[in-house]
């Protein structure tokens, strides 16, 4: 009985191995010439979006992907004749889908920080945010040193960049991590949490629709983001591409007049 | 191309025995509440009381056709909305016990419903009380009948748990991604992480056998105590 269990943990660690050999060898296979290459040569650019961070990347009930950055995702497969193929994936998937290959691009509301360049490849910035704390209308925190309390329960969705920045903020508060930003939205409006922190654009459109019923900030802007087009690192000829498609596009006007269409108000100046 | 290393992770394990004991106390917790749930579940489904037959199986075809997933959010979301504010790892584990109450329900209703009539009449006959009917002639049969699709249940009480990760309850999952997104190392930390799923989900089937193999003993066939 005993040796047989062995046997089972024995074949299940085997699996795992091979598991992991299997993970390994595509990303070994695919990388023999430049994704710009593999991307003409299929038809399609495939492209990592998150489906649940409104304005930037949604779903409609029919399933379509629709939003700031899936636009701007349909642009760069028009302008390199190809089509977009979307890949869904959460807030830490955007840098997983690039490192394992399973997309060629993360268009996905992605922060360009040191951290990050280390293991993925960013174009220059077509917007730049920051970041605020929200909380409930009636709730009694005030000041940023009110929310820098262990009482005090911080909502954030894990691996975006709220999660250090709500760490810096606030040192002291407990952090509860959600998968996306919608779970630690409805965390706060339902009371688990007592603060939010986010993005300044989500901010202001889950202010603009809320119209004052729920929410509100605490006061000041807690961070400088430079939101990019995230690329599999290593790749020269395809960052060029995107880069220079990134660089057309905000000079253009383009990227500010996408912007007003859908988060309803004049884009901040990228600085 | 990807260069797999799991020394890059390495600072990382510190934290794993706390996340590991958060796992292990939710699964157990979960086990023996889901027992408890079950076994008034398969009491209610074979009652002669038509209410609660129907309670029963009211109550385990909710929770067996709702997703966990489903049943987590609105435990921790939906009462909350409500006004009842339940913490994340109180809310994760009534959510799992509910789940796992149906999933029991069924397999010890199984294991009564195995057990022959004839059984209860000739241990009535024999001048055995109500109590003595069970405990000397309808669970030592029972738990033969049950043992291995329990099994199956425990080790899926395991890895359902990791679901509680989604209320940011600081369990195995968890520790995943918190490794995953400091670190950039996503590939290793799921494998980690599977590994250690593995090995939970076999120390608790190893327990049960274990258990179970004392009870037989104690409780061999044909036995009187």
């Amino acid at each position: 009985m005993r040796l047989r269990h062995f046997g089972r943990l024995l074949s299940a660690g085997l699996a795992f191995v091979l598991l992991a050999a299997l993970g390994a060898a595509p990303a070994a296979a695919q990388d023999q010439t430049s994704i710009l290459n593999q991307v003409l040569k299929r038809g399609t650019v495939r492209i990592a979006t998150q489906p649940g961070n409104p304005p930037y990347s949604s779903m409609t009930p029919s399933g379509e992907p629709e939003g700031f950055d899936i636009e701007i995702g349909k642009l760069i497969a028009a302008a390199l004749k190809v089509k977009p193929e979307w890949v869904t994936v959460d807030t830490p998937g955007r840098i997983t889908a690039l490192q394992t290959h399973r997309a060629d691009l993360t268009i996905s509301n992605f922060t360009n920080n040191t951290e990050r360049s280390t293991v993925v490849a960013f174009t220059r910035p077509y917007l730049v945010v920051g970041s605020k704390v929200m909380v409930l209308k009636d709730s009694k925190l005030q000041t940023i040193d009110d929310v820098n309390d262990s009482a005090v329960k911080i909502g954030i969705s894990r691996g975006g960049t709220s999660e250090q920045n709500a760490i810096r903020i606030a040192p002291k508060a407990t952090i509860v991590r959600f998968d996306m930003v919608q779970d630690a939205t409805l965390a706060l409006k339902s009371g688990q949490v007592d603060v939010q922190v986010m993005d300044s654009l989500l901010n202001a459109s889950i202010l603009a629709k809320d119209n004052g019923a729920s929410f509100r900030n605490i006061p000041g802007n807690y961070s400088y983001e430079e939101i990019a087009i995230g690329l599999p690192a290593g790749d020269f000829d395809w960052w060029r591409v995107i880069d220079g498609f990134v660089r057309q596009f905000v000079n253009s006007g383009d990227d500010a007049k996408l912007f007003k269409k859908y988060f309803g108000y004049d884009m901040p100046p990228i600085r | 191309m990807y260069q797999f290393t799991i020394e890059a992770i390495a600072s990382y394990f510190g934290k794993l025995p706390l996340a590991i004991a958060h796992t292990l106390e939710l699964s157990i917790l979960t086990i023996l509440l889901g027992l408890v749930l079950g076994i008034g579940g398969a009491l209610c489904r074979t009652s002669r009381a038509p209410v609660l037959r129907l309670l029963g199986r009211v109550y385990v075809e909710l929770l067996r056709n709702l997703p966990l997933l489903i049943v987590i959010y609105l435990v921790y979301f939906g009462l909350a909305q409500l006004g009842l504010r339940i913490g994340n790892f109180e809310s994760a584990l009534i959510a799992l016990t509910l789940n796992t109450g149906a999933y029991m329900t069924e397999v010890l209703r199984g294991g009564l419903a195995a057990i022959d009539r004839g059984q209860y009449l000739a241990a009535r006959a024999q001048a055995m009380s109500t109590v003595q009917v069970y405990r000397y002639v309808v669970f030592p049969q029972m738990f033969r009948i049950i043992y291995a699709p329990l099994g199956n249940l425990f080790i899926s009480v395991v890895l359902g748990s990791s679901l509680a990760s989604v209320i940011g309850v600081e369990d195995v999952m968890t520790w995943v991604h918190i490794v995953g997104n400091e670190s950039f190392r996503y590939l290793e930390a799921f494998l980690v992480g599977g590994a250690v799923y593995v090995s939970l989900a076999q120390l608790i089937n190893l327990s049960r056998l274990l258990v179970g193999r004392a009870l037989l003993r104690h409780q061999a066939p044909g036995a009187r105590a």
